[in-house]
């Protein structure tokens, strides 16, 4: 009789058991989604333009580059150094790309079928399998003898 | 008595599980007011669309389309079809282009944004790009927009 006593008290000190910690899971779990929940979107959201990787702005820019005869010359000339200097104004200077987005630009000549990389600007995004940049960007501009490649290397978060 | 003690049971059982049901629907609808609680912020967006619309307006196949003088300062809006009227007395824009070469300047809208104290509600949003004059003559174009809009968009 005695023994019977005991074995229903322990079964019941087993079952309030389980139930306190199901409860306990349950709000470590729930505690956890608010978590994630809150530092996933701790604040206001902001809207953005559907691609941030075609900048209108850049592609106006540019397009008034190689507007300018001189400018075309240049690129023609594939002298390396002077067209660095050029193209870092524009990117640097007057985009302001440096330092400020995630993406970066980059421009690529091609003269006679030899193809010339003209700088390499602060390049961030790499495809994380092959390790290559991956062009987002990207302008082709053909002329009789050359081939300017302009394009923006990001991975959908371009500023 | 143990009959007495199984109804009890069950009874505590499902105060317990409404307990749960409670925490757990409480836990999901604030969730879900954490995720759609928050406006969205287009003063961003706005910006960059105004910005562009302006490129758009004042260059034509990389050249500047206008000559820069009075007449498309005073009439910059409507030549470049820009409305910044809003529902709101005040102006809600900002808007101001610099053309650095030139020394010209267009201002447009409430300047009272620019030099606001609350630098926390007024968005401020710069862009450049590169153009050509009429000559061929590089010229760098900053524009510079500033929107308050602090009761439609998020603070």
């Amino acid at each position: 009789m005695q023994d019977k006593f005991f074995n229903s008290r322990k079964a019941q000190t087993g079952t309030t058991t389980t139930w306190i910690v199901a409860t306990l899971i349950i709000i470590v779990v729930l505690g956890i989604s608010i978590a994630a929940v809150n530092f996933a979107f701790p604040g206001k959201k902001n809207a953005s333009l559907v691609d941030k990787e075609k900048d209108f702005l850049a592609t106006k820019s540019i397009t008034s580059f190689l507007s300018k005869k001189e400018n075309v010359d240049l690129l023609k000339s594939g002298d390396k150094e002077k067209i660095e200097l050029k193209m870092k104004r524009i990117l640097y200077d007057i985009l302001g790309t440096f330092g400020k987005n995630p993406g970066a630009w980059n421009l690529e000549l091609e003269k006679d079928g030899k193809k010339t990389d003209v700088d390499t600007y602060n390049v961030i995004a790499v495809d994380p399998i092959s390790g290559s940049g991956i062009p987002a960007f990207e302008t082709n501009l053909n002329s009789n003898e050359i081939k300017l490649k302009f394009w923006k290397e990001c991975q959908g978060i371009c500023g | 008595m143990t009959g007495k003690n199984k109804k009890g049971m069950e009874k505590m059982i499902s105060i317990y599980w409404f307990a749960i049901l409670a925490l757990t629907a409480g836990a999901v609808v604030y969730m879900v007011l954490i995720f759609y609680g928050n406006p969205y912020d287009v003063k961003g967006l706005e910006s960059d669309i105004m910005m562009n619309n302006v490129a758009d307006c004042i260059l034509e196949n990389g050249h500047l389309k206008y000559e820069l003088n009075n007449e498309l300062k005073n009439g910059f809006l409507n030549i470049c079809h820009i409305n910044l009227e809003t529902e709101e007395p005040e102006g809600q824009y900002y808007l101001e282009i610099e053309f650095f070469e030139k020394g010209f300047r267009i201002s447009e809208g409430n300047p009272n944004l620019k030099n606001n104290s609350n630098k926390n509600s007024v968005f401020s949003g710069s862009k450049s790009f590169y153009s050509l004059d009429k000559n061929s003559n590089e010229v760098t174009v900053k524009m510079n927009v500033y929107i308050n809009k602090v009761n439609k968009n998020a603070g």
